[in-house]
């Protein structure tokens, strides 16, 4: 009885452990987040970032950098416009002294005139 | 007669013979050396003595007197200085003989030693005296007997060369033959072969020295027994001579033999000793042909290689044998193993002894080419000397050997070749302004001679600091052409692969401009090379401006406690004790909300920044900055100011907040209460009164109850309380400053005042004279409590007897006076009148129809718009642009020319009014930034390709409020705004006040997302210009007449509708706008 009882907790400790190793990492909030942004159509994009616009959380601001990058160019204005507007212009000016050209001075434009 | 001295003269014929007494022994033949006596004996056959007789003899050819032999009769004959009288021309005296007498006469010869054979030799005597004549005796002939000689020891062959028998030469053969014999040899033939290795000399053959060769008729060589003499005398030698070649080559010791033979008629052929010569052969190798060279020889560099060639050409008359070249290389030429030719074959490597090469034997005349290949080892001294010798050893004779040098001019020169010389920096390529330098240089001389005179020049920036040359931890000596720029370093030599490792150090200076270079290089000149410059060595510079909490600050002048409306100085501070110039350093100020920036000194403002420009490092800025306490606060509320710091290229750095503590104390003890009527009033008419209050003090009371005790003398009149025409709810039947409460104010700023209005009623029964007062208590923050009072209302009654009325059927006791007949006051206000149901728009400006709904209280419209307008004042409107603003709206309502009517929204947001009326109305701001917010995202997407507009992108519930709240406000507005003092450009409009109100009502029933907020906002854009007023009146239109219509179908003609005349009217507006900027 004693070794059957000692068999079992084996058992369940071993699967235990199995079950920890293998199960799904969490990912974090930003990573979610970004992960829920990339899935999104160009506008749904857009309205996404000005739903975060006023957010002041570091996920936030992080997708907001990403989304400066992003392949549509409308979305990396309203993300160019939510950093401006909060006030957050350093990750702009960086971006856009990075990655000079044709799309940085339209967005640049822009900006300006919704100054 | 011949005389006796005339007798035996030369050639005289003999004389007769007389006398036969001549006796001569040998009487028939003689011989050579022999001795001939002769005897002659006369006798005096007369009778007379013969006197002074003489006799003489004659001496023929090949005898000779023996002195000393004549006789006289047996007596010796004195001879005279060895001749005998005898044969003396006169004879000799002999005296007188006498007759009979006999004389005798004895004289000897001795015949000569060379007589050629058969000659014939007549003896002969003569006597004579003075009596008789000469008589010759018998004359004797004896025959001579001889034979040539020549076979003697004269006669003999020698050969015998001009210089040295050496093959090649020439040799003379001599051939003496000499007649020892006492007769002429005849017809002497010698034969005389050339001798073995030896050839003729053509011509050469001479016979005492006459040629013979044309009397031979043929070449010397070619006859063999030539007659070389025809006659060779007794006694006489003959020489013949011809010349010969020695042959070519011929060994050394080679005997050449000369032989002859000779022979003659009379001598028989006899051999002649051989003569023989020796030549003398050698192999040599001395002269030019035997060379020794290098090539190249002139110019060499280390390293290069050199062929060196022997040629050896054996100049002698012998072969030499076993031949050996050894070559004597000196240290600093290195023999390349394998690469030796002789005669340009390839020679064995050996491994011993590999400098000596085994030539074999070399023949005369001929040569042989050794090439051996050498390298010049490295170093050498440019311009010397290398000296090469090659030993060339030969076995004849033996230990033969001939050196040969030649010399290998070397051109050599130092080298500092870029891939290992050079300046390299150590360490990172940023430095921070202070930071140390390092640098690296390698001076490697990897050229084949010493640098001499080697001076290193830096190149170094001025601005570095500290610069320090070193090596092996040795500091250098730093000259240079001024005490202030040292540049210079000697390094003396450089040998050749020498490698001097220098470092350099310096310090980057402080401050420094960000990213800027450093640049440090260096050239390194050498008296054989000049200038060879070297690398350079750069940093870039990692510099920023830096501010500090502890240097950068915000001070509060001279005031400790801000008031409201009082200026406050606070200085700012800023000082960069960063390392680089700080460029475009702001001061982004966070005010409290309750305080205001008024004023900037020392630095350019900016909204709520302050720019102060450039800052160079450790320099500092200042800036004065006048805040205005705006609102009143509570006390112990203070300003903060809150500051960060920025500049391009740093961090921002939040300054220290400044707090200032504020006093702020709000004041209500000033203040009116009044009552209409003012002084007297009859009983039973109604009062009303007017309780102005007024936020006298500095801050903003929170909570400001105001308490009035109504007096029992007066009635309220219910619901009658308005608060600055606000009607408030009543207290039950009291009036609500009658509650426990009172009447309840909230945030009352400073300078607001609240007017309160009620109505009274007089107690009909009060007394006259009864003096009515109002005591209006406000109690704000808690603790204080200002108290107010009325004016005395003082009753004004009249006795009245009467009590009938006209009019009335009855009497009435009690009745008042005439005062209770005035119609009460009404609450004028429109805004509780009956609207009108809400008509078409009509083509007008747009402000006509709502003036009708406003003011109309019924029937026809047109008929009652004339009063309408004469009792509905216009409100003024302005908008005021800055040349950038306007710029920017101009460019703005370009950018956003988007298809349907969706553009005229941005030219309402572009266009709405700053000021409304002549009193603030504060929802214009929040609409401003409101539909900013909201257009700004429109306008982002509507980029989107293909983009959808949805209600929420028209209109939000918070944009909704908030124009509920400026159209109410709009709507309560009068007058026309001020002039903004600044503003380049300024538009005004005007709007019906009445119809602004009249939409706002319907704003609670309108869904969202239709045009009538829209419609609301565009009455109040400007219309002071014609094309203004033209593009409203259009756009009024146009949104009036979705006054039916639905969210869907305004969103529907915001993106597809368009309405050209209404563009071009926005496009004329706009047109007009940037002629008139």
């Amino acid at each position: 009885m004693l070794a059957v009882t000692l068999v079992l907790v084996l058992l369940i400790a071993a699967v235990s452990v199995a079950y920890a190793l293998a199960r799904p990492r969490r990912k974090s909030d930003a990573d979610r987040l970004i992960d829920e942004f990339g899935n999104l159509s160009n506008a749904e994009r857009c309205e996404f970032i000005f739903a975060i616009a006023t957010l002041d959380d570091p996920s936030s601001l992080r997708l907001l950098e990403r989304a400066l990058d992003d392949p549509c160019e409308p979305v990396a204005l309203a993300a160019a416009h939510a950093l401006t507007t909060a006030g957050r212009t350093a990750p702009l000016e960086r971006f856009l002294s990075e990655h000079p050209g044709g799309r940085a001075d339209s967005i640049t434009a822009s900006l300006e005139l919704l100054a | 007669m011949r005389p006796l001295s005339e007798v035996f003269a030369p050639g005289a014929p003999t004389l007769p013979e007389r006398l036969r007494t001549l006796v001569v022994s040998p009487e028939r033949e003689l011989e050579p050396g022999m001795t001939v006596r002769a005897a002659f004996t006369f006798r005096n056959h007369g009778g007379a003595p013969a006197t002074g007789v003489q006799i003489r003899f004659n001496v023929p050819d090949g005898l000779v007197y023996l002195v000393g032999s004549g006789l006289l009769d047996g007596n010796e004959l004195d001879d005279e200085l060895g001749n005998s009288p005898l044969l003396s021309r006169g004879g000799a005296l002999v005296g007188d003989v006498l007759p009979d007498e006999e004389r005798r006469i004895e004289i000897a010869y001795s015949v000569a030693g060379a007589i050629e054979n058969g000659t014939t030799v007549e003896l002969q005597a003569a006597v004579a005296s003075f009596e008789l004549p000469c008589v010759g005796s018998n004359v004797v002939r004896l025959v001579a007997r001889s034979k040539p000689q020549l076979a003697n020891a004269l006669t003999c062959i020698s050969i015998e060369a001009a210089r040295d028998a050496v093959p090649g030469s020439q040799a003379q053969v001599t051939i003496r033959i000499h007649n020892a014999g006492e007769s002429t040899a005849r017809d002497v033939v010698v034969v005389s072969p050339i001798p073995e290795y030896t050839a003729y000399v053509a011509g050469s053959a001479r016979v005492n020295g006459r040629e013979i060769e044309r009397e031979l008729g043929a070449s010397f060589d070619r006859t063999y027994a030539p007659v070389v003499l025809r006659s060779l005398p007794a006694r006489a030698s003959a020489t013949l001579v011809y010349r010969v070649a020695i042959d070519a080559p011929l060994p050394g010791g080679t005997q050449i033999v000369a032989r002859a033979e000779a022979a003659s008629q009379e001598t028989a052929a006899f051999s002649l000793d051989p003569a023989s010569l020796t030549v003398v052969s050698a192999p040599g190798f001395d002269d030019d042909r035997t060379s020794f060279s290098a090539d190249p020889a002139q110019g060499v560099r280390p390293g290069q290689r050199i062929r060196l060639t022997l040629t050896a050409f054996n100049a002698g008359s012998a072969a030499a044998q076993r031949v050996s070249a050894r070559l004597e290389l000196p240290d600093h030429l290195f023999f390349v193993r394998g690469g030796a030719t002789i005669d340009g074959r390839p020679v064995r490597e050996r491994r011993k002894d590999p400098l000596r090469f085994q030539l074999g034997s070399i023949d005369a005349e001929q040569c042989v080419t050794l090439c051996v290949d050498g390298v010049l080892t490295s170093p050498l001294v440019d311009k010397s000397v290398v000296s090469v010798a090659a030993v060339l050893d030969w076995d004849d004779p033996p230990a033969s050997s001939r050196r040969l040098e030649c010399s290998i001019q070397v051109r050599s020169k130092p080298a500092f070749s870029p891939r290992r010389n050079g300046l390299t920096r150590v360490g990172s390529a940023i430095v921070v302004p202070g930071g140390a330098l390092e640098a690296a240089i390698v001076l490697e001389n990897d050229g084949s001679a010493d640098a001499n005179d080697g001076v290193l020049h830096l190149h170094i920036e001025p601005a570095l600091d500290d610069v320090a040359v070193f090596e092996s931890g040795r500091r250098l000596a730093l000259e240079g052409r001024s005490a202030d720029s040292p540049d210079t370093v000697e390094l003396g030599i450089l040998e050749a692969y020498e490698v001097r490792r220098l470092t350099i150090r310096a310090r980057a200076p402080s401050p420094f401009a960000n990213a800027r270079e450093l640049r440090i290089g260096a050239s390194l000149h050498t008296r054989e090379l000049g200038e060879t410059q070297l690398p350079n060595a750069l940093w870039r510079v990692d510099s920023h401006p830096a501010f500090e909490r502890e240097t950068s600050r915000l001070e509060l002048g001279a005031q400790s406690v801000l008031r409201p409306n009082q200026l406050a100085d606070v200085d700012v501070i800023v000082t960069n004790i960063g390392t680089d110039t700080a460029h475009n350093v702001s001061l982004r100020c966070y005010i409290s909300p309750e305080a205001r920036l008024e004023s900037v000194d020392g630095a350019t403002r900016e909204k709520s920044s302050l720019l102060f420009g450039e800052l160079a490092p450790a320099a500092h800025a200042r800036a004065r900055l006048g805040l205005r306490l705006l609102r009143g606060l509570a006390k112990d509320w203070p300003v903060t100011v809150d500051a960060l710091l920025t500049a391009d290229g740093m961090l921002p750095v939040p300054l220290e907040p400044l707090t200032i503590a504020t006093s702020a104390e709000p004041d209500f003890s000033t203040g009116s209460f009044q009552s209409e009527p003012a002084d007297t009033v009859d009983p039973g008419e109604t009062v009303e009164w007017l309780l102005h209050v007024r936020n006298g003090g500095d801050g903003t009371a929170r909570i400001a109850q105001i308490a009035i005790v109504a007096p029992e003398s007066l009635i309220y009149v219910p619901n009658s309380t308005t608060v600055n025409d606000v009607p408030i709810r009543d207290s039950g039947a009291l009036p609500p400053f009658s509650g426990a409460r009172g009447i309840v104010l909230n945030d009352v700023d400073p300078g607001v005042e609240a007017t309160i209005r009620w109505r009274s009623v007089v107690h009909n029964a009060l007394p006259a004279g009864t003096s009515i007062a109002h005591v209006a208590h406000i109690r704000y923050d808690g603790e204080r409590d200002d108290e107010i009072a009325s004016a005395q209302l003082r009753i004004r009654a009249t006795p009245i007897f009467a009590n009938a009325i006209p009019g009335l059927p009855f009497g009435l006791d009690g009745v008042l006076g005439p005062a209770l007949a005035a119609h009460p006051r009404a609450l004028s206000e429109d805004r509780f009148l009956q609207l009108p149901p809400a008509t078409p728009v009509a083509d007008s400006n747009g402000s006509h129809p709502l003036a009708q709904l406003s003011a109309a209280p019924d029937g026809d419209v047109e008929e009652v718009r004339p009063e309408v307008f004469e009792t509905t004042d216009a409100t003024g409107t302005i908008v005021a642009f800055t040349p950038d603003r306007l710029g920017r709206t101009l460019r703005l309502l370009r950018e956003a020319r988007f298809r349907g009517l969706i553009t005229h929204l941005f030219a309402v947001r572009g266009f709405l009014p700053e000021g409304v009326g002549d009193g603030r109305c504060s929802a214009l701001g929040a609409t401003r930034e409101l539909l900013r917010e909201e257009l700004d995202r429109l306008f982002i997407k509507l980029r989107l390709p293909l983009y959808v507009l949805t209600a929420r992108d028209v209109e939000t519930p918070s944009l909704r409020s908030t124009l509920e709240r400026l159209v109410q406000e709009a709507g309560a507005a009068r007058g026309v705004p001020a002039e903004a003092p600044t503003a380049a450009l300024t538009l005004r409009g005007s709007f019906d006040p009445t119809e602004l109100r009249d939409l706002g009502e319907r704003f609670a029933q309108a869904q969202l997302a239709t045009a009538l907020p829209w419609a609301a906002l565009a009455r109040l854009l400007p219309d002071e210009t014609s094309a203004c007023a033209n593009y409203r009146a259009l756009l009024l239109e146009a949104l009036d007449g979705f006054e039916d219509s639905d969210s869907n179908a305004f969103i529907d003609a915001l993106q597809h509708r368009d309405d050209s005349r209404l563009d071009a009217a926005l496009e004329a507006m706009a047109a007009s706008l940037h002629s008139m900027a």
